[in-house]
């Protein structure tokens, strides 16, 4: 891609230049507080003293806290609970969609409005529903002749109510992917499992899934990296409770920062977690490129 | 990936300067147009340093409403501008952020739990010079413990508003119907145990609430003599024998005695609703809630003494007040409006709301706080003489995180006072020997 | 699937995205009484629009608004210039440390916002920048999404153009300003929605970084407003407010609606 005709010796200047605004943001506001982030990782600091050098403290007392399983083990449960839920229905609606049928962009549409949506603002219409008193959904649950649940400030329910209410603001997301995976699909295979015999059910689990396998998973990985960042409706919502159900790793983390002023423990959380989604996410590039790479290929 | 759908047209000749280009740099321009209008803007929009007093405050919708009227008789009689924060969230750690931004506000309401923490860091002025010299308002104007409150090792940095402390709420009515005198000043937590099951229909109405907060439970420990921490701010001392008894006493009224209501039985409703309904007899809590009261409840109620220990009827003074900060550049106007803020005038237009047991004992023997319900007020003034602050280490609100969790199987009856306390004494003391 | 058990599935689906909506919309007509009582109605009677009015006033919703808006509308032109120029430098260019330096680039795509929260906020109190504009606009000037986005666009570029121009003497600026940005609207459009979108919303730089309730986005406002409402909740009140919040973006997603699905799948499934 490079000009072979006499390229201008003012290039190299023009493409520095051109870049620079960009880099020198990026720089400074990005690069820089990732690096720092590192290095305040090894100091005792309260945002308002100077920090001090305290080695590898905060990353052996992280360890040895006994609320950093609890907070673990929340995150996890919040990822997991929310992949297969948030999957799931994501796909089923997808293959809803994969149909020739009139409105097609209506219901794309009405699924992707919760997207775009602030999760602060989500968050506060999803307390209402949840609202143990009023509340639609212990209104719907009472129909059905349901005691009413105290969905936030109950520690078994709380955490799998924020699930719900994630995966309804994402679902749309993902529906869009499966969906294009789904069209990306060769026609042709589909048909000749069709002539085959094999429909419904069948044809879904031995022909469509395996096919659409390297999206589920590409779209599965993005979508957990979206559930370990949860905060916003945590705060809102639960601010961590009832004892703690809903401390999530990123909320914990904004505690230790903002509440605790622990900036070193909270720096050194950061980049626990910073490594699992970097692990995450090198894991996607390289299937990514691997999968493409194939499609090609064949 | 978007290569296809775009037609370039060729480019002839001198293509970059006319032709092809003519309209396309009039829209960049825009572009670039729209960015520097939109700079201006927000030179414009950006807070020039103007003279206006910058006050940091908490509080409802209902209090600001209270606030903004006084705030502009200060503006008119002064004629200098108030720009008021309003923070109802996460106040003091916020507050802390704006420290470290260097946009410390002149003049910061504050409590006597957050005070420490900035008084520590240097971020507070010392009143003690100006309230002395001052012609208008002097020490003797407030209550001596609650101008304690607002001192940290010896120096006041600021002026309190309103104390709180606990009292017992009481459905009058309720007393009736089960033929129970009602709760004098003084009562004991004998009388309670004697009189609770009398006052409690089981599934329906309980003799009491329950609430498992530290605020609530800790007069429980230290009316036996207990405390949560040491003097010296280094040990947890809940587990000596003293407030073990205090913990046991408050956790028996739900287990074992089952006069107070379990998280099943009062299901969401929080416990200052259950009171409101009629379904509590007692219920122990703060002024705060008098003016929901005065309009929500139906029935006749009032307050009282909270029951006395074997160390006698120990509840909080906490306080909160006005302070103002070491770098403000008007430290002589910051004064004048929190000397206006803590006038007899202001004090009880916030006494008249119902929300505040005022720091004043010029407003607080007045009509202003004695009238209307609960006809017992003075009980809340009365309580003051014995009444003590909370204890505040530098990892306040940490250990408060704390022993809200590690207690919670404790209150729910998932684990014994024995399972749950050693952890919590462990976790607390370690935290109370982080001292930076 | 079967057609029948399709429609039945995609309406169910529709239906569950937009009962949230409906009751928020629902509650923010009625008057308290009405939202208090029990059982709880579902259709407002009477229908009033108190709530916005008071909204309005009380929460300082507009100043919220405005803020919102112009932040939004700065980050989303800035990351656009930003974006383009240093797209089209690491495309069509090459100069020295060009491929290491995209590399850098890419990599703080995937650092994330979480880990530089603390000491972005460290930098911008030494700034000077707490409680201003500045902090909310300027370290969103740039981001590796938009660079990363308009390098693919600008690698599609037909090699010829570039050389007919260069023959005739117009300089890189020339060319990139007059006719490879023009060429771009697709990838503009593409980041201006999703930059758009991504600032409307964003939470938790704001809340650090301000805490005066004039320089409030709308999402800090509106949590603020609901925590000024612990106590005794004004659920129709606080419904409203959300609603003007929530409008914007809706509008803005719904004129721009294929740019975002496209730059969804690009961001997520090529790249």
């Amino acid at each position: 891609m490079q000009p072979v005709r006499h390229p201008l010796r003012s290039e190299r200047i023009w493409g520095l230049l051109l870049a620079s605004p960009a880099l020198f943001i990026i720089g400074v506001f990005s690069l820089l507080p990732t690096l720092a982030s590192f290095l305040i990782g090894f100091t005792d600091w309260d945002l308002l003293g100077a920090p001090k050098w305290v080695g590898l403290d905060n990353y052996t007392s992280l360890l040895a806290d006994p609320v950093f399983p609890k907070v673990v083990a929340n995150t996890l449960l919040f990822v997991v609970l929310y992949l297969v839920l948030d999957l799931v229905l994501a796909l089923a609606l997808a293959l809803a969609l994969n149909q020739k049928l009139r409105g097609l962009g209506f219901f794309r549409t009405a699924y992707f409005l919760p997207v775009v949506t602030s999760m602060v603002a989500v968050s506060i219409v999803w307390e209402w529903i949840f609202d143990p008193r009023g509340g639609a959904l212990n209104e719907v649950l009472r129909w059905f002749g349901g005691e009413p649940v105290h969905w936030l400030s109950d520690p078994a329910t709380a955490l799998p109510a924020l699930v719900v209410m994630s995966v309804w603001k994402s679902l749309g997301t993902n529906v869009v992917l499966f969906l294009a995976g789904l069209q990306a699909l060769p026609g042709e295979v589909l048909e000749s499992a069709e002539v085959d015999g094999a429909t419904g059910w069948r044809r879904f689990w031995h022909v469509t899934l395996p096919l659409l396998g390297p999206t589920v998973l590409l779209v599965g990985i993005l979508a957990g990296i979206r559930a370990f960042q949860t905060f916003d409706s945590v705060y809102i919502m639960t601010h961590g409770g009832p004892r703690r159900s809903t401390t999530v790793i990123v909320y914990w983390l904004f505690q230790n920062a903002f509440t605790y002023f622990k900036l070193g423990k909270a720096s050194a959380l950061a980049y626990m977690l910073f490594a699992v989604l970097a692990g995450l996410t090198w894991v996607q590039w390289t299937l990514r490129k691997r999968w493409v790479h194939q499609e090609q290929d064949t | 990936m978007f290569r296809t759908g775009w037609a370039i047209r060729r480019v002839a000749g001198d293509g970059c300067y006319h032709g092809l280009a003519m309209p396309r740099p009039a829209r960049s321009r825009a572009l670039l147009a729209l960015t520097s209008l939109m700079a201006a803007v927000l030179v414009a929009c950006a807070p020039a340093h103007s003279t206006a007093l910058r006050f940091s405050t908490w509080g409802s919708l209902d209090e600001i409403a209270t606030l903004r009227p006084i705030l502009e008789a200060f503006t008119r009689k002064e004629g200098v501008p108030v720009e008021l924060i309003h923070i109802p969230d996460e106040y003091a750690h916020k507050l802390r952020l704006m420290v470290v931004g260097g946009t410390v506000p002149d003049v910061m309401f504050m409590s006597n739990e957050a005070l420490p923490g900035f008084a520590r860091k240097g971020v507070l002025a010392d009143l003690a010079l100006r309230l002395a010299k001052d012609g208008q308002l002097r020490e003797r104007d407030f209550f001596p413990q609650v101008l304690d409150a607002m001192r940290w090792k010896g120096t006041l940095h600021g002026l309190p508003r309103d104390l709180s402390n606990l009292v017992v709420f009481y459905n009058k009515d309720l007393f009736d119907e089960a033929g129970v005198p009602y709760p004098k000043p003084g009562w004991t937590m004998a009388d309670l145990q004697r009189i609770a099951p009398k006052l409690t229909v089981p599934g329906k109405r309980w003799a009491i609430g329950f609430q498992p907060n530290p605020l609530i439970w800790t007069p429980w420990v230290w009316s036996h003599g207990g405390d949560i921490v040491d003097a010296s701010m280094t040990r947890c001392t809940l587990g000596d024998p003293a407030a073990r008894e205090g913990l046991q006493v408050y956790l028996d009224l739900r287990h074992r005695q089952h006069v107070a209501p379990s998280d099943k039985d009062t299901g969401n409703a929080r416990m200052t609703q259950l009171f409101a309904t009629g379904k509590l007899a007692m219920f122990v809590y703060g002024r705060w809630a008098v003016p929901g009261y005065r309009r929500k409840i139906k029935f006749n109620w009032d307050v009282t003494t909270f029951p006395a220990g074997p160390a006698g009827s120990v509840v909080d003074t906490d306080a909160s007040g006005w302070a103002m900060s070491a770098r403000t550049r008007q430290p002589e106007a910051a004064w004048k409006l929190i000397r206006h803020l803590a006038s007899r005038e202001s004090i009880e237009a916030f006494t008249r709301s119902g929300l505040i047991v005022p720091s004043r004992p010029d407003v607080a023997y007045g009509p202003a706080f004695l009238s209307g319900s609960p006809a017992g007020s003075r009980v809340f003034l009365d309580v003051i003489a014995k009444g003590r602050p909370t204890r505040v280490p530098p990892a306040y609100d940490e250990i408060t995180w704390e022993l809200i969790d590690g207690l919670g199987p404790m209150w729910t009856g998932e684990e014994s006072l024995d399972e749950a306390l050693p952890p919590v004494i462990k976790r607390v003391d370690a935290l109370l020997a982080e001292v930076r | 699937m079967n057609r029948a058990l399709g429609l039945t599935t995609l309406w169910i689906g529709a239906l569950l995205c937009a009962a949230p909506f409906l009751l928020l919309i629902t509650t923010s007509l009625m008057t308290y009484e009405q939202a208090m009582a029990y059982p709880p109605a579902f259709w407002p009677s009477p229908l009033t629009l108190d709530n916005f009015r008071k909204a309005m006033g009380e929460g300082a919703l507009w100043r919220w608004f405005g803020n919102s808006v112009l932040v939004a509308v700065l980050t989303v032109a800035g990351q656009i210039l930003t974006g383009a120029m240093a797209g089209y430098a690491f495309a069509r260019m090459s100069f020295r440390g060009r491929d290491v330096l995209f590399f850098i680039v890419l990599m703080t795509m995937m650092v994330p916002v979480q880990v530089n929260l603390v000491p972005l906020f460290a930098l911008v109190a030494r700034l000077g920048w707490v409680d201003t504009y500045q902090a909310l606009i300027i370290p969103d000037l740039a981001g590796a999404f938009g660079i990363f986005l308009f390098r693919q666009w600008f690698m599609g570029l037909p090699k010829e153009l570039e050389d007919a121009a260069r023959l005739d003497g117009c300089s890189p600026w020339r060319f990139f300003w007059t006719v490879a940005l023009p060429t771009a609207t697709p990838a503009v459009a593409t980041l201006g929605i999703f930059q758009f979108l991504a600032s409307w919303n964003t939470f938790m730089w704001p809340l650090v970084a301000t805490h005066a309730d004039h320089l409030r986005t709308l999402p800090v406002g509106l949590a603020a407003f609901r925590a000024s409402m612990r106590e005794t909740t004004d659920w129709p009140l606080l419904m409203a407010a959300t609603t003007v919040a929530i409008v914007p973006a809706i509008i803005v997603f719904l004129f721009l609606q294929k740019q975002f699905m496209k730059g969804l799948m690009d961001g997520a499934v090529k790249g």
